[in-house]
């Protein structure tokens, strides 16, 4: 069964605008898909959308179902089916609560765990994400962790209540090349391991490559090109994601021309 | 020690020698407030630390009693103004667009009027006393108040975490709890703390106009108006709610200051 489709999502904003036009496509259970597009692309409203979390003065239309639940006429919070990971990790966490509370939140409320059994389960969770010294980072704040760490836990506290589907919203872009490769790692793993659907929103063509199978181009507000992410890349049929790939293959060669 | 705490430490030491004067006020005072035993305008020394007033009643006596009503209007305005004030600043926050406007003009007009007019008015309307004058203050100070709720709620709002908790399907009051409050918390408790010194000053300037503590209770702002006409011959009278009222506020200004260092 189709976790989520969108079916010809629209949305306008309060001058009757069009930002979003006619956009249509589905994630099914432990599928890996990609939106791809600049800044403007429509991509991260696609996003807000598919939560019920439009900013006021916008409007959608068409259908998007999560779950089987309608999103645009009755939104709604939908914490055990999807969750998100968001660009800037040092936003994503409360500044005055220890990285343990924040994943504690959401398993307390939706597991309803408490004490030992909740500790327990935070550490769980921590060393699902690759955080080994999980005693120190859970009674952390956020300004005391790197943006590495950050990311982890803002991964951690997203797959506390086991989701089954997975937004991933630029999740590395504001991250040092370095730690991006390790996150994108890190993600490939998680949701191998829980088999977690991916929705992964970005704007690098490169870095999707790693970890999705299916893509959707977006440009404008519409969907330019669709199909899995190895023929997108060997054989783009639309011009503008010819420049993704070549843009990209730019900096490949570049840096195998410099290699001595 | 550091600038900050430099700030901080002198700050509580006067705010401290002023409520230490108004709790001993609870247990002891020199002389009972309307004894008028000493004679007009006795001289400080002997028996009156501070001499007397112009009706003979001991100014030590009186000055204490003046701090009670000094702290209690600081604490009262505070209470008054935090409480309206951080509910109108959540619910603009929150509020659609034009709500949002309306209130934010709405403040923008009780900012724009000066407090102690207002204060005026509402005493005019109400009629002079300590409870008028502080609830008039209070509601000045609560519209400033809610204009800096206002913009750091929707500063937090605007953050990727309530984004998460919504997402979540966390409550609204939940999150307001858990997440706003918290983060609004630090900077609205340095503002109030500021607030109040300047609570301190409207109360005295009520006062001294006679519109806020009725005769025969002695606010410091009476105290300066009653010793305005002899302030030639007897200084002290007018000097000692003078330097009582300056300390109170330097060290609250500093106290503030000093926790709002500390914050950031």
């Amino acid at each position: 069964m189709t976790l989520l489709t969108v079916d010809g999502l629209t949305i306008r904003d309060a001058s009757g605008k069009t930002l979003v036009e006619d956009v249509s496509f589905a994630v099914g259970a432990g599928d890996r898909v990609a939106l791809i597009g600049e800044s403007g692309s429509g991509k991260s409203l696609t996003s807000l959308a598919m939560m019920g979390l439009l900013p006021p003065g916008l409007t959608a239309s068409g259908q998007i179902r999560l779950d089987g639940a309608d999103m645009i006429t009755a939104p709604q919070g939908r914490g055990q089916v999807a969750a998100v990971v968001f660009q800037e990790p040092l936003t994503a966490l409360d500044p005055l609560m220890t990285a343990g509370r924040q994943i504690a939140a959401p398993l307390r409320r939706f597991q309803g765990l408490r004490g030992a059994a909740l500790r327990s389960a935070v550490h769980d969770n921590l060393a699902a994400v690759r955080l080994t010294d999980s005693d120190r980072i859970a009674r952390s704040y956020p300004h005391q962790l790197s943006g590495g760490q950050r990311q982890r836990v803002a991964i951690a506290m997203a797959l506390a209540c086991k989701p089954r589907l997975l937004i991933a919203d630029e999740p590395t872009t504001a991250l040092d090349v370095t730690v991006q490769s390790e996150i994108l790692d890190l993600l490939d793993r998680v949701v191998t391991e829980q088999g977690t659907a991916l929705l992964f929103i970005t704007h690098d063509l490169p870095v999707a490559a790693r970890v999705v199978h299916d893509t959707h181009v977006l440009r404008d507000g519409r969907i330019v090109e669709s199909g899995p992410i190895a023929r997108v890349i060997a054989e783009p049929s639309h011009p503008y994601t010819r420049t993704l790939v070549d843009s990209a293959r730019r900096f490949d060669t570049a840096l195998q021309r410099r290699r001595p | 020690m550091s600038c900050r705490s430099l700030h901080l430490y002198a700050g509580l030491l006067l705010v401290l020698i002023v409520v230490g004067g108004v709790l001993l006020s609870y247990v002891w005072l020199p002389f009972s407030p309307d004894d008028t035993s000493g004679g007009r305008l006795a001289p400080p020394g002997g028996e009156h630390l501070l001499g007397t007033d112009k009706l003979g009643r001991d100014l030590f006596t009186q000055l204490l009693i003046g701090g009670r009503i000094a702290i209690g209007t600081a604490l009262g305005a505070v209470t008054v103004g935090g409480l309206l004030g951080v509910t109108a600043g959540l619910l603009a926050g929150f509020a659609s667009r034009w709500l949002d406007d309306a209130v934010a003009v709405v403040l923008d007009i009780l900012i724009a009027f000066p407090t102690l007019l207002l204060a005026m008015l509402i005493v005019a309307g109400a009629g002079a006393s300590l409870a008028t004058a502080v609830f008039a203050i209070g509601l000045a100070m609560a519209a400033i108040v809610a204009r800096l709720t206002r913009v750091l709620v929707k500063q937090v709002l605007s953050k990727d975490y309530i984004t998460a908790a919504r997402v979540a399907g966390i409550s609204w009051p939940r999150i307001v709890v858990d997440h706003v409050l918290p983060n609004i918390a630090p900077t609205v408790l340095v503002n109030l703390a500021l607030q109040a010194g300047l609570a301190v000053l409207a109360e005295a300037s009520l006062s001294y106009l006679g519109l806020g503590t009725p005769p025969p209770n002695a606010s410091w702002g009476r105290m300066l108006f009653e010793a305005q006409a002899t302030v030639l011959t007897a200084p002290v009278a007018a000097l000692a709610p003078g330097i009582a009222l300056v300390m109170l506020v330097i060290g609250v200004n500093l106290t503030a200051d000093g926790l709002r260092r500390s914050v950031r």
